[in-house]
């Protein structure tokens, strides 16, 4: 029994490992395209489309890395294994005077993962 | 509350008294073993902060900067708040034990762990640095919080002038009792194993109860408020390990050791709480969960006590408020962890360390096995209590502490019942406290 479910983990565990290196490249790959495209670039058809499409993907980038940011504030503690919710209730009860912007924005989309898992969350611990 | 029949004609009514349980941040809400420990470490330490650096404030004054690990200045005087860590040798490690498995170099098997090698690390939140110089190794103990003073030396260590622990905190006033009353403390009481003779046990029972003594003694006895078990009530050869290597179809039938055990326990406290309110605690052999805070246990295992509301199972640690006195402790792992992990050898000034430092149980989750808490360090000690105990000890030892702001703390170690065939029964009008020794000796011979 026992030795299935560590079965089982170590494939999911693959899996997502592998999704969220996958992710990794996409979104890095957009980052490029959006800095590179004033400067024009060769590849220029394809970022034209991209373009069109990242008006609302530009704020959503940057309220990711606003999250991002705040996962990585060291003074908050440790941020694996808890949502930013709980990180930021835990930084509130210490007096940390967290952002509120950071609970706005994550309360605003709370069906969205992203928005509600720390960063590292798709790793494995 | 109830009539003690006496010898006499006399009739003793039992004494009550208020009673609150504030073992609230003991229970666990929800049993997520997914997180890791970081968390209850940063807990700890971002808790414990702002009280270490008043207190070492108050103890240097000026005198130094308080800064953090990476601001440290080489040569310089500074004051540094952070986590201890034990770098041991000979502590027990689940990587060390494979590979001596594959090498096939079998190590004696220790009870204690500490060696001439160890060296002390301070820890905050960003990174480390090894401590040298005047603090003592040997007693200290991984994960206690503390602030120290002094500075980073050539060789990237930090030299220690001086270190501080967080300050006691004050105590609440209580009403002062115009007549004694008393609780009664046992831990230990053994059931199960092959040696419990249940003689004492039911001496000790009766006598509490009132069926037993002199007019006298069920008048003082008669005023015994509560009783307070700490854990370890069966014995430790109740807990069958075999169960956990053997297949699962050969022992789906067979019934757990403990069965018979909780039976014969649920006979002995339905007695006691037919007349006295009886608060429950688990211990480190007893059926409940392991890690600490262990959860009360289910009223449905003790069918004829649970009838009585006086049956109260409460959580290990445990704190509570009885007629206004904090009272405060554990069936007494943290002690024994620390004991196996220092030199330490008085169980005494071990409970009275982990008081100073704050901390019931700082050796946890290290050594000691405790619930991945993330938003919370329920062990911290932040109201100061008035009665400050731990369970299965050795022998009965008390104390009384004064803290610097006139804190008067009773420290009590209860015996293991099975071993010296004591508990220990404490006035709170006076808090005097003394051991009750039942040793009748009915051999079966």
């Amino acid at each position: 029994m026992s030795s299935k479910v560590v079965s089982q983990q170590l494939i999911t565990d693959q899996f997502s490992q592998q999704r969220s290196g996958r992710s990794l490249e996409k979104s890095k790959g957009k980052g490029k395209q959006i800095v590179g495209s004033p400067a024009g670039s060769p590849r220029k058809s394809a970022e034209a489309h991209v373009e069109v499409e990242s008006a609302e993907d530009l704020i959503r980038k940057k309220h990711l890395q606003t999250l991002r940011e705040f996962d990585l504030n060291w003074r908050y503690g440790p941020c694996t294994g808890i949502t930013r919710l709980e990180r930021w209730e835990r930084a509130e009860s210490h007096d940390q005077n967290p952002s509120p912007q950071i609970k706005d924005l994550i309360l605003e989309h709370e069906d969205d993962e992203d928005y509600v898992q720390n960063t590292w969350s798709s790793y494995p611990l | 509350m109830t009539e003690m029949p006496s010898s006499g004609q006399e009739t003793f009514q039992r004494l009550s008294c208020d009673y609150e349980n504030l073992s609230s941040r003991f229970k666990l809400q929800d049993r997520n073993y997914q997180r890791q420990y970081a968390h209850l470490y940063s807990e700890r330490l971002i808790s414990m902060r702002p009280g270490l650096e008043k207190a070492a404030r108050r103890k240097w004054g000026e005198d130094a900067p308080l800064c953090h690990l990476y601001q440290l200045v080489s040569g310089e005087k500074q004051i540094v708040v952070g986590t201890l860590f034990k770098s041991m040798e000979l502590k027990p490690s689940i990587l060390k034990e494979i590979s001596e498995d594959r090498n096939l170099t079998p190590q004696p098997v220790r009870e204690r762990f500490f060696s001439d090698s160890d060296f002390l690390v301070l820890e905050d939140e960003l990174q480390r640095v090894v401590l040298t110089g005047n603090i003592d190794v040997q007693t200290a103990i991984t994960g206690t919080v503390i602030a120290v003073k002094g500075f980073e030396n050539d060789n990237g260590k930090f030299e220690v002038e001086d270190s501080c622990y967080v300050d006691l905190p004050s105590i609440e006033e209580f009403p002062p009792l115009d007549d004694d009353r008393y609780i009664i403390l046992m831990s230990g009481l053994g059931i199960g194993s092959d040696q419990t003779d249940l003689m004492n046990l039911q001496l000790m029972v009766d006598i509490i109860t009132g069926q037993l003594g002199t007019a006298d003694q069920q008048k003082m006895f008669s005023k015994v408020v509560r009783v307070i078990i700490a854990g370890n009530s069966l014995s430790e050869s109740t807990q069958d390990k075999g169960v956990l290597t053997t297949a699962k179809y050969l022992t789906r039938k067979s019934q757990a050791g403990t069965v018979e055990g909780v039976k014969t326990l649920d006979h002995i406290l339905v007695q006691l709480t037919s007349c006295i309110p009886v608060d429950l605690m688990a211990g480190d052999f007893d059926p409940a969960n392991s890690s600490l805070p262990q959860q009360p246990f289910h009223r449905c295992m003790f069918p004829q006590s649970s009838v009585y509301s006086t049956f109260n199972s409460v959580t290990n640690p445990y704190e509570a408020k009885i007629a206004g006195i904090r009272v405060l402790g554990s069936s007494g792992q943290n002690v024994t962890d620390i004991y196996q992990f220092t030199t330490m050898e008085d169980r005494l000034s071990i409970l009275e360390q982990t008081l100073k430092y704050g901390h019931i149980a700082p050796s946890a989750p290290d050594t000691l096995a405790c619930y991945p808490f993330y938003d919370q360090d329920p062990f911290i000690i932040k109201e100061c209590p008035a009665i400050y105990f731990a369970g299965n000890q050795p022998r009965f030892q008390t104390k009384k502490l004064t803290g610097s702001c006139d804190q008067e703390v009773l420290l009590v170690t209860v015996p293991s019942f099975q071993e010296t065939k004591s508990c220990v029964i404490i006035n709170l009008r006076t808090m005097d406290c003394q051991p009750l020794i039942f040793s009748a000796n009915l051999s079966s011979s």
